[in-house]
């Protein structure tokens, strides 16, 4: 016990303590709205009292630390939900651009010009040897042509803009873990002069929230309060205050971006964040389209080859083939061509005399024949834009699920970690009267001091 | 051909009923999604008695149809009977083609939310795998309490 000078003491460090804590709470209150804030608590603490002889002699408050007041399992499940989210998302951005491609309700697409097709060769059927009818016969077929050749140029641009996508993905994580190494540097810094790093790592849980979205990831706590963030397969991107790049690399034969970390091809092995997304469009996705297009392209090329040949033409003459012949299945799409330029080469007869509509009727037959995975044109055209369509209303519905869970998880983090502004209010009032009344206790002390002076 | 103003009246009544459960089911998720579990109890009974309310009015209009025109489909019920109907009769029937698109699109618009809310709740569900994870993980730190007679100072020195 120190006498008057030691109960100054005392009152003067439960100001301090007091004014410490006001600063905490109405750093909250200023933060209430700031995203990703975590609110903060003072740790007050009893002084250690003193003994002198039979008394224990209190020693007032300190304020002991600063918490902030966070829940590492939420923060983890915000992560983890937020890249799904980002997954879902990217590819929906991707398939979404696909679909424009396949709009029947707006006209685009195949199915128009196949029925128009097969429409030219049933008008034929009815005047065989008209001129006009032969020429718009090849005008369907060409407009037949240009709508595969459109279809796959375009499927190859949206892979083009995914791959930019791409690109510019791993460059922004590149960008945030080289801040979360930064901040991360910072918060080691700061612990090891037993400060608190709230607010850095405020800042850090929002750059990994945003790394979530762009990329899955693990999250591994250090002793030192650092970070250490890998990938899926475990490719480092950050271990503490460094941060390893992704690089990206165009890979000439599949005209598609790849993904390196530290020389190791790690494209495949991602599938969360907006980058698993991508190339789940662009890997899995549209190539599938792409074939399923080459597939109807390449069976029509046959087919309709094998029933051209067998009629005669204008002339008299054996059919030829009626598109240039094409083998396999792969590109088929994109270098389907005519074969005749010439209105009298369309075999449309059957026995060879000019009237007759024999081979015309056969041709505009196929039309309902199965001709690829035992489907008609039509069939097969239809799967593969309700594929599109069901691929796109099922991510959909999942991102709709998605955003409610990750909204779910940010209120729940928001009643852990959020401020609120009515019980900041009152520990305003509480910290407020405890320092009035400190502040009380120095002027009784100042009081007694003097009337001690006087009494000298 | 009274009975087809019955029909409309039933299938309006299972289309409000639809519309509703739709809300529902949104609303409920919006209460789970804000934590809010009084009004995630509320939602639900509203959906439990939406859902019997539509098996309900699935079962007057079963009944209605086998009595009325036995072994027609629903759809056909409008277009079966248009050449013996009355004029007013035939705007019904005319009704009752359009209330059956609403219907389907209704139900339809149902059970795509319903299969939102379903996905929502199974992702949901991994919020609290991780957290019984994380206590289970705790259990085997801190021993189970003994019992309270366990504290008796005879109890201790009787080790």
């Amino acid at each position: 016990m120190g006498g008057l000078f030691g109960t100054l003491g005392i009152a003067t460090n439960a100001l301090m303590a007091d004014q410490g804590a006001l600063e905490v709470t109405s750093n909250n209150i200023a933060n209430a709205n700031t995203p990703g804030y975590t609110r903060e608590r003072p740790d007050l603490a009893e002084q250690t009292p003193i003994h002198l002889g039979p008394l224990l002699y209190g020693q007032g408050v300190v304020l002991q630390d600063i918490q902030s007041i966070r829940d590492p399992v939420l923060e983890l499940r915000i992560q983890q939900e937020t890249q799904t989210q980002g997954q879902i998302g990217a590819f929906l951005g991707g398939m979404n651009q696909v679909q424009s491609l396949f709009n029947e309700t707006q006209g685009v697409g195949l199915q128009g010009v196949l029925s128009q097709f097969f429409n030219s060769f049933q008008a034929l059927s009815t005047n065989p040897t008209s001129v006009p009818l032969r020429q718009g016969v090849l005008s369907a077929a060409q407009n037949l042509v240009n709508a595969f050749h459109q279809d796959s140029s375009s499927l190859t641009q949206v892979k083009n803009g995914l791959n930019q996508t791409l690109a510019q993905d791993a460059s922004q994580v590149n960008e945030l873990t080289s801040q979360i190494a930064q901040v991360d540097g910072q918060i080691s810094s700061l612990q090891g002069q037993g400060q608190n790093p709230g607010a850095l790592v405020d800042q850090r849980t929002q750059l990994v929230n945003q790394l979530s979205n762009l990329i899955g990831l693990s999250v591994t706590n250090n002793v030192s309060g650092t970070y250490t963030l890998t990938t899926e397969n475990g490719s480092l991107l950050v271990v503490g205050n460094q941060n390893f790049n992704l690089q990206t690399q165009l890979d000439g034969a599949s005209g598609t971006e790849h993904i390196y970390s530290q020389g190791n091809d790690i494209t495949s092995s991602i599938t969360k964040g907006a980058l698993g997304g991508l190339i789940q469009a662009r890997d899995q996705a549209i190539p599938a389209v792409q074939n399923s297009l080459d597939s109807l392209a390449a069976g029509l090329i046959g087919t309709f080859n094998t029933q051209h040949a067998a009629g005669f033409d204008l002339a008299g003459n054996a059919g030829g083939n009626f598109f240039t012949p094409f083998a396999g299945t792969a590109g088929a799409a994109a270098q389907i061509s005519l074969a005749i330029t010439d209105p009298s080469k369309i075999a449309a007869s059957a026995d060879g005399t000019p009237g007759s509509n024999g081979n015309a009727l056969a041709l505009a037959a196929i039309q309902s024949q199965p001709i690829v995975s035992g489907q008609d044109v039509t069939d097969y055209y239809s799967n593969l834009v309700n594929s599109v369509g069901n691929q796109i209303s099922f991510a959909n519905n999942q991102q709709q699920a998605e955003t409610a869970l990750v909204q779910q998880l940010q209120n729940q983090r928001a009643s852990v970690s959020g401020v609120s502004i009515d019980e900041e209010a009152a520990n305003l009032i509480r910290y407020q009267q405890a320092y009035q009344a400190s502040a009380q206790v120095v002027s009784v002390v100042n009081q007694l001091i003097q009337t001690t002076i006087n009494m000298a | 051909m009274t009975e087809i103003f019955k029909l409309t009246a039933l299938l309006s009544e299972r289309l409000r009923a639809l519309r509703l459960l739709s809300r529902e089911i949104a609303a409920g998720q919006d209460a789970c999604v804000g934590l809010n579990h009084e009004k995630l109890l509320g939602h639900d009974r509203q959906k439990q008695a939406l859902c019997a309310e539509v098996s309900r009015l699935d079962a007057e209009i079963a009944a209605l149809l086998r009595e009325t025109a036995p072994g027609v489909a629903l759809r056909d019920f409008g277009s079966r009977f248009t050449a013996s109907l009355a004029p007013e009769e035939s705007a019904a029937a005319a009704n009752l083609d359009r209330l059956l698109e609403d219907s389907e699109a209704a139900r339809l618009e149902a059970g795509r939310l319903n299969r939102v809310y379903e996905d929502f709740l199974r992702r949901s569900r991994n919020t609290v795998s991780v957290l019984m994870n994380v206590v289970s993980h705790c259990a085997g730190i801190y021993t189970a309490p003994r019992p309270a007679n366990a504290y008796a100072p005879s109890t201790e020195r009787s080790y």
